[in-house]
């Protein structure tokens, strides 16, 4: 794969992926400096993995590895080393204005909680908890964590659980 | 509100979420990053085999201007040794994480199998590093005991003072390689461990999800190596060092107080067991400066982990500050002027050190060839007389 194929095959997945990029990076992360800060690093990895994805597994799986694999073995960089990196991306969310405001500031709100909720489990919970918050089937779980489909329904019933309890006060999910 | 709710809201929220990004400049990123792994490794690789063989020249050159004996060359094939066996180590187990497409157990495995060898290696760092030390030098000590020394007492003295001072540096290596085998190696592995046991358990485990860290990467991880880290990582080690002139000047005045005394001593006193004047002003100096600026890196290593924190636990208070870009900032960063001094004056006392043990070792010399000509002189004289 020369260069300008791999452009062209990883910007192709970013247009579907981007926001994917971003949330896996909010997950594991507590400020908006880290965020940025691996999300260009999920960018930099997934980029040098382009050319080793034969297309035996899906997309979406073989972002989760890539972005998963690097979140957990992120480590916060120093003050001069971040500042060193240009940002490689540009996030604009929209402010809720208009008649729907107050529902989109309560979706907001959720969506806050949830993350709240996701930094507060362990590492490997978390990332079954994007996988399923971004509905992969049990085969693609199985696939991104390397670990056999019957084992994936019982770890994400218990990540789901404590997901629940977190976020509801011990209601479990229905 | 049940799980599907919020699971409908995060679909919603990555339609809303507009994200651009410059594809060019992602590209060059990529580069950038991938020459600074490639340089990091480098030198990696460099100062482990390389410091071994650019000791050897070193070595060759002061033994053959100080006309050392030849127990004085064995450190030689100590530290090809030594070389060699890092660089076969190196090339078996590569210490750099893998590709990351790789499924989560994989990489936990592999990372297993690295901070096993690691622990192996120090475990062994006897044998294999300090045993060649240790019986080359000590030759070299009994063997210059036993050409500087009249009698057996002289001589078992000597040996003696080499052995303990041999022992006292390679015991608190040894020691020191043990505490990290201890403290940061072994947790790994247990963390690794039990990471690896909860994803291949098919059996649910409530405790099973309580995993930590998955690696922090047994030596610099890849994702650790976004622009030129190791230069601007050393130069801000050293500016958080030595912050200010206030600080350089509590080391250089002790330094020089130092220097002073051994010059004092070596040119009023004049005692001879005490070396060279050149000997007694670098020891001078380089005692209260070890004293002085390793209790520096001590308080500066205490504070910066007050300082970490301090910023852990208000980046966790402050959630709310999330979504906002970052400004960025590409000046290079250098050691400031104070940090540099000090640089300069660390480069200088190592450098100073060798050339003092040198004189050392060439004024005892001297010492014994007088002492043997005194001797000649004394029995040419009897023969003489009779």
């Amino acid at each position: 794969m020369d260069d300008q194929d791999q452009q062209l095959v990883f910007i192709n997945w970013l247009e579907d992926h981007s926001a994917s990029v971003m949330k896996v990076a909010r997950a594991y992360t507590l400020n908006s400096e880290d965020c940025q800060d691996l999300a260009q690093e999920i960018l930099l990895q997934a980029w040098r993995s382009v050319p080793k994805f034969s297309g035996k597994s899906t997309a979406a799986t073989w972002f989760y590895r890539v972005a998963l694999n690097t979140a957990m073995n992120w480590k916060r960089k120093d003050k001069p080393r971040r500042e060193s990196q240009q940002p490689l991306i540009d996030i604009n969310v929209p402010e809720p204005h208009g008649p729907d405001s107050s529902e989109r500031l309560l979706h907001q709100e959720m969506i806050e909680n949830l993350y709240q909720a996701i930094h507060q489990l362990p590492k490997t919970d978390a990332a079954l908890v994007l996988l399923y918050l971004d509905e992969l089937s049990y085969q693609e779980m199985a696939e991104v964590l390397g670990v056999t489909e019957n084992s994936i329904g019982v770890k994400l019933n218990r990540a789901k659980k404590k997901l629940a309890t977190i976020l509801n006060g011990g209601c479990d999910e229905s | 509100m049940n799980l599907d709710e919020y699971r409908q809201a995060w679909k919603e929220d990555e339609a809303q979420m507009n994200i651009t990004f410059d594809s060019d400049l992602l590209s060059k990123e990529v580069l950038r990053s991938h020459q600074s792994f490639q340089s990091m490794i480098y030198w990696r690789d460099f100062r482990e085999v390389g410091v071994s063989l650019v000791m050897i020249p070193l070595w060759l050159l002061l033994g053959s201007m100080m006309s050392l004996p030849w127990t004085w060359y064995l450190t030689i094939p100590a530290l090809i040794w030594i070389a060699a066996f890092i660089f076969v180590d190196r090339s078996r187990h590569p210490q750099r994480p893998s590709h990351p497409g790789e499924p989560l157990l994989f990489y936990a495995k592999e990372s297993l199998e690295q901070t096993e060898h690691q622990i192996w290696l120090l475990r062994n760092i006897f044998w294999w590093y300090l045993l060649p030390f240790c019986i080359s030098i000590m030759a070299f000590f009994v063997n210059v005991a036993w050409n500087s020394s009249d009698g057996l007492l002289g001589f078992s003295l000597l040996s003696g003072i080499g052995a303990i001072f041999l022992y006292v540096i390679y015991s608190a290596v040894y020691r020191l390689n043990q505490t990290a085998v201890t403290e940061q190696l072994e947790p790994r592995r247990d963390d690794l461990q039990r990471l690896i046991d909860s994803l291949e358990r098919e059996t649910d485990d409530e405790n099973a999800g309580d995993i930590m860290e998955l690696v922090a990467a047994i030596s610099e991880s890849e994702s650790g190596c976004g622009a030129c880290s190791g230069w601007l990582n050393w130069a801000e080690n050293w500016n958080r060092l030595v912050p200010s002139w206030q600080t350089a000047t509590a080391i250089i005045l002790p330094t020089l107080a130092g220097a002073l005394c051994g010059w004092y001593s070596g040119t009023q006193l004049q005692i001879p067991e005490m070396g060279p004047t050149l000997f007694q002003v670098i020891v001078g100096a380089v005692i209260p400066f070890e004293i002085v600026f390793f209790s520096i890196c001590w308080s500066s290593s205490k504070k910066q982990k007050k300082i970490q924190v301090a910023r852990d636990e208000e980046a966790a208070s402050k959630p709310e500050d999330r979504i906002k870009t970052t400004s960025s900032d590409n000046g290079i960063r250098l050691p400031k002027a104070p940090a540099l001094v000090i640089l300069v004056l660390v480069i200088f006392l190592g450098v100073m050190a060798f050339v003092a043990i040198g004189a050392f070792f060439l004024h005892m010399k001297e010492d014994l060839n007088a002492h043997n000509a005194q001797v000649i002189k004394r029995s040419f004289h009897c023969t003489n007389r009779v």
